[in-house]
Formats: C-alpha cells, structure tokens, sequence
C-alpha cells in the first residue's frame, strides 16, 4: 500500500482500536452488566475495563510502535522514489 | 470525624520525611542547573531525554494530587461510573503522540503554540497561547491548593503559611533546574508515587482480606460478593448512553490538547524515543490507576463493613485514613511524601508550560533577536514569576478559576484539539478558520457552561460543571466552524491562498517525514466534510435536552 494513504488508514485505525479498549462503559451499556459473571472474582465488565485499560492499551501500543517505525522506513524509501520522479525537493514548493 | 482523625501523630516524622525529598529535589536540580547552557536546556531539556526518564516524567506530570485524594473519593461517590472515566485517561499521550506529537517534534517547536505560529501565524498563536494559559493557570492553582491542604490537614500547620512554603519551594526548585531539573526530579517523584501507594496499599487490602494482596491493581476479587451485599450498585453503570459519549467528547478530546503533555513529548532524544514513550507511560499509569481503583474499592469496602458514612471532605483523605487504620504511622508519613510528589510534579510540569509560552512564544514573537544570554535570563525571570503569581492567585482565587479541571479538559477539546489536529493533517486548514472556529467555539463553551451565564447554561447538576453538556455541542461546532470557515476563507481570500497553501504543504509534509514535497499531500476535502457528517449527530443529541 502507498505509504501515505497507510500512513492516514493505520492512525484512524489505531485510533479506533484505542478508543475500543478504553471506553467499554459503551459495551457494558450495550450488552449489559451481570455480576453474577465474574473473573478473578470481579463482576466482569469491570474486571474488562482495568486490564483493557491498563494491559490492552500497553499492547496496543507496542504494535503501534512497532508499525510506525515500518511506516517510518516506508515513507523515506516512498519518498526518495517520488523525489527521483514526480517529487519536488522541499523549499521549492 | 475531625482533622485529627487523618493527621498523623508524630508531626516531625510527616515534616522530616518531606523534608528529606525536597532536599533531593533541590539537589538535583541544582544538578541540572549546571548543564543548562542555553533556552533549549531551560525549556525543553535540550532534546536529550530518553524515553523511559521521560515516560516516568509525563506520567508523573498526569498523575496530581486527585490521584491519592480526590480520585478515591469520587469512586466512593459515583462508584463504577468515575472509573470508566477514569480509565480513558490514560489515552492522554498515546492519542497526542498518535496524532501530533511525533510531527511536531520534527518541527523542532517548544510548545503546541510554537507550532500554531509556524502553521497559522502569530494572531493564532496568541489566541491559543490565552487558551492554554487559562486552562494551565486553572490547573495549577488546583494543585497549589491541593498541596497547600495536605501541609495543612496532614501536618497540622496552619492553610495560608502552608501554602506559601509549599509554593516556594516548589517555585525555587523549578526556577532552578529549568526542564532538565523538571524532568529528572518528576521521575524519581513517580517511582516515589507508585512505592508509596502501592507498597501500602498491599498492606491494606491483606488486613481486609484479600487474596491477591500482593498484586494490588487486581488482587481483591474475592471481596466483591461482600461489597455487593453492603452496596448492591457499585458495580451499577448508573447513567444513560450520553454520558458515556461525553467522557469520548469532551475528556478524550481534551486531554489530547493540553499543553504541559505535549511539552514533554518535545524534550526527546529522538523521534522513536518519542513513539517509546506511548508503551512505557501505559505501563507506569495503568499500574497507578488501577492501584487508585483498588484503593477506592478498599475504601468503599472498609467504611461500609464499619458502617461509617463519610462527608465529602474527610472522604477525600480516605488513602490517609486506610494508612492510618491499617499500616503503622511511619508508612503514612511516606505517603504524604507520595501525595507532595504528585502534586508538585504536576505543577513543575505546568510552570514549565506557562513560562515556556510566556518566555518563548510571547515574548520571543515579540522581540525575536534577544541574545541567548538575555533570553535564558528571562526565562528563569518567567518561571519565577509564574511560580509567584500562581501563588498569589491562590491565595483567594477567582470562582472560575477553581471550578474542575475537567471543565477545563473540554475547553481544550473546544477550542484546541480542532485546530491543532486538523492543522497538523490538513493543509486546507487556515489561519483564518482556525482562529474564528477557535475563538467562537471556545466563547460558546464559555456561555453554555453554569459559570457565567447560568441562565443559558445547557444540562444540569455533574453534567453541567463538568463540561460535559456544554461540550457535546461545542467540540463538534468547533471541529465544524474551523473546517467550513477555513474552506470559506480560501473562496474569499483568493489572490493570497497560493501563496498560504504552498507554505503550508511544505510545513505539513515536513512534519510527516516526507524529505521532499510533492505537493498532493494532506489536501484532499472529502475527509473533511466526513468529519462533519460524523460529528453532526454527536451536535444533534448535544442539542436535546438532558
């Protein structure tokens, strides 16, 4: 995929999973709450909001990391192509 | 329940324990006073932290006092419903890193508003430069009232003489260590925030029984079917649809504006030491917050099993009285240590941000040829000052000065976050748009809210003084006015948008790491008018009544 339009997909992306894992007050409200269910002993959709707000939002922030830096390489590879051909050095703009 | 019921016995312990971490911080910031050679040094700490000093940094810089105080008893008070809100403010870096963080730092700026005088020019900067100052200003004198109550309560010492010390010392340390003395002191404050809450706290809920006690975030399952035969609805999500959208709106929103963060993301090494932040910050805060969650839990659980009702005001030292029930005195006296280390990294954080915005944008805008030397000068004068004139304010705050911070949270969504995103991922975004949309949005914020104009005010009751009414309807009219106002002003201003629109492609291509321009970059309008259509229903169901 071209760089650029990865670049803009994979943050609205990233965006979304984030808000996902950290706004589960809306799952509970969807699918509702029993605390009859439980892990670890905690009723759970509370026991989802701590660990995915705490270790979900860890995770996914190691994969971001790990995808930027691949993005990174992408766009300077991307770039020393377009300036070769259709690109304009900065400054000239 | 009296004041003495949270003061510890033996004062001189509480005193020389604090005593004890002032002299390190002042050690090392005296440290840091002798490498910092140069305005870089004083306000971004030259661009040399790595990722772990500065993710301890920025965490300590969120966590304040409402972690040990005001957050355990607003669990006791909204019960599950705080936690959910709780929670998503961990999205603080990740998101403003995700989105703006990483680019601006290729921009070599020292603020969110060195950037919107390099995007959109100097009328702009100082329109947020006033945003970001009151939303700072209404912070900090927060956190100097929060500190000044913890010499006051848990010391005994008298509320104004407390106040003045705390603010002196804390203004004297920052004033000479500069962001590099900020910076290492907020991290070794965080280690002290998490030793001294959760070491305790593993005390605390073994004396109550629970299981797990020695992981604390999530050792106290085994309580629940107590604590739901005492409070049924602690689990309860209590409140409709909107509210929950409303935490999204206005805190996740806000958060991703605020300046004292986005400052910190500056002082990195390097661009990855920047994205190494977003996973090492998760893990310090997600461990203090879910440790604030257990604690609020065991305070929740402790009174209720005594059957004891708390006021609102002995509620808020709830991790003092646990320490006090169940821990010997000397632990406590560490945990003021704790609660000090929270509040005056937050400060340091925020005096930096004022006199960095003061000091270099304004007055750098202003006069723009100062020698190093002069500037550097001013720079300690600005951090100083700021210390001082927040004390004075807080000596008898303003009203509005002291109404929550996350009614400031949603000033920053209002009137920020618009034309700070859109500015750093669309070129189409002018000065133009960007000040009339920040402006008029901020200003209808303002009016909407209970504190002005109370008569017009939207909501009522938590949702109103929070923001949250208010800013269901300003956030997306702000992202709103400044796309459509900025897309108006290119038809009007037509002989100068080439011009404009060139400059910015360069500036918005740079920021994303493009070495050359192409020039068909971040232009495009379609995403923009989606982002209308999708924050149009969020305005609809603002604009019904709560």
């Amino acid at each position: 995929m071209d760089p650029y339009k990865k670049e803009i997909k994979g943050t609205i992306f990233f965006f979304i999973v984030y808000l996902l894992i950290c706004h589960t007050g809306v799952w509970a409200l969807i699918y509702g709450i029993n605390t009859d269910i439980r892990i670890l002993g905690f009723p759970a959709h509370y026991f989802i909001a701590i660990v995915l707000g705490w270790f979900g939002v860890l995770a996914v922030s190691v994969w971001w990391n790990i995808w930027a830096d691949r993005l990174e390489v992408e766009i300077r590879g991307s770039d020393s192509d377009n300036a070769g051909t259709s690109g304009v050095t900065r400054g000239q703009a | 329940m009296t004041n003495e019921a949270w003061q510890i016995q033996n004062i001189w312990l509480g005193i020389g324990v604090s005593a004890a971490v002032f002299l390190v911080y002042y050690a090392v910031a005296y440290i840091a006073a002798r490498i910092t050679k140069d305005e870089e040094d004083l306000f971004i700490a030259g661009r040399s932290i790595g990722p772990v000093v500065n993710s301890l940094a920025a965490a300590s810089t969120w966590m304040s006092v409402a972690t040990f105080l005001g957050v355990v008893a607003l669990i006791q008070q909204l019960h599950m419903p705080f936690v959910y809100m709780w929670i998503q403010l961990i999205l603080s870096v990740p998101l403003l890193i995700l989105f703006y963080g990483a680019l601006l730092w290729r921009l070599e700026v020292f603020t969110s508003v060195s950037f919107f005088d390099l995007r959109y020019g100097k009328p702009v900067a100082f329109l947020g430069a006033v945003w970001m100052l009151l939303i700072m200003l209404m912070y900090m004198i927060g956190q100097y009232i929060g500190v000044a109550k913890v010499f006051e309560v848990l010391l005994g010492l008298p509320y104004l003489p407390s106040l003045i010390l705390s603010a002196l010392l804390i203004t004297g340390y920052v004033t000479i260590g500069g962001m590099k003395g900020a910076t290492y002191n907020d991290a070794i404050q965080m280690v002290i925030m998490m030793i001294t809450f959760l070491v305790p706290l593993a005390a605390i809920l073994k004396a109550l029984g629970a299981t797990g006690y020695w992981f604390p975030p999530l050792g106290y399952g085994n309580l629940t079917d107590v604590m739901l035969e005492k409070i049924p609805t602690f689990f309860d999500l209590r409140f409709d649809p909107r509210f929950y959208a409303a935490l999204f709106v206005a805190l996740t929103m806000g958060i991703l504006g605020l300046p004292q963060l986005a400052q910190r993301v500056f002082t990195s090494s390097s661009i990855k030491a920047v994205r190494r932040i977003v996973p090492w910050f998760c893990l310090w805060v997600g461990m203090m917050f879910s440790a604030t969650y257990a604690m609020g839990f065991a305070g929740v659980y402790h009174f209720a099993s005594i059957g004891e009702t708390l006021t609102r005001d002995a509620a808020d030292k709830t991790t003092l009285l646990l320490n006090l029930a169940y821990n010997p005195e000397w632990v406590s006296s560490f945990v003021i240590a704790g609660v000090l280390a929270a509040g005056i990294s937050t400060i340091a954080g925020l005096m930096i941000g004022i006199a960095t915005v003061v000091a270099h944008d304004i007055v750098g805008a202003l006069k723009p040829h100062l020698p190093d030397k002069k500037r550097m000068f001013w720079g300690h004068v600005a951090l100083a000052c700021t210390g001082v004139v927040s004390m004075l304010i807080s000596l008898n705050p303003p009203a509005f000065l002291i109404t929550s911070i996350f009614w400031a949270f949603g000033l920053a969504a209002t009137a920020v976050t618009p034309m700070l995103i859109l500015g750093a991922w669309s070129t189409r975004i002018n000065k133009w748009g960007a000040f009339s949309g920040s402006l008029l949005s901020g200003a209808l914020y303002i009016i909407l809210s209970p504190y002005v104009f109370s008569a017009i005010s939207v909501g009522d009751g938590l949702v109103a003084k929070l923001g949250y009414a208010a800013a269901l309807i300003t956030v997306p009219v702000g992202f709103m006015l400044t796309i459509f106002l900025s897309l108006a002003f290119e038809r009007v201003k037509g002989e100068e948008m080439p011009a404009v629109l060139a400059n910015t492609q360069d500036l918005v291509e740079k920021m994303h790491g493009w070495p050359s321009v192409t020039g068909d970059r971040y232009n495009g309008t379609r995403w923009l008018f989606a982002l209308c259509i999708l924050w149009l229903p969020v305005l609809i169901w603002g604009l019904m009544p709560w």
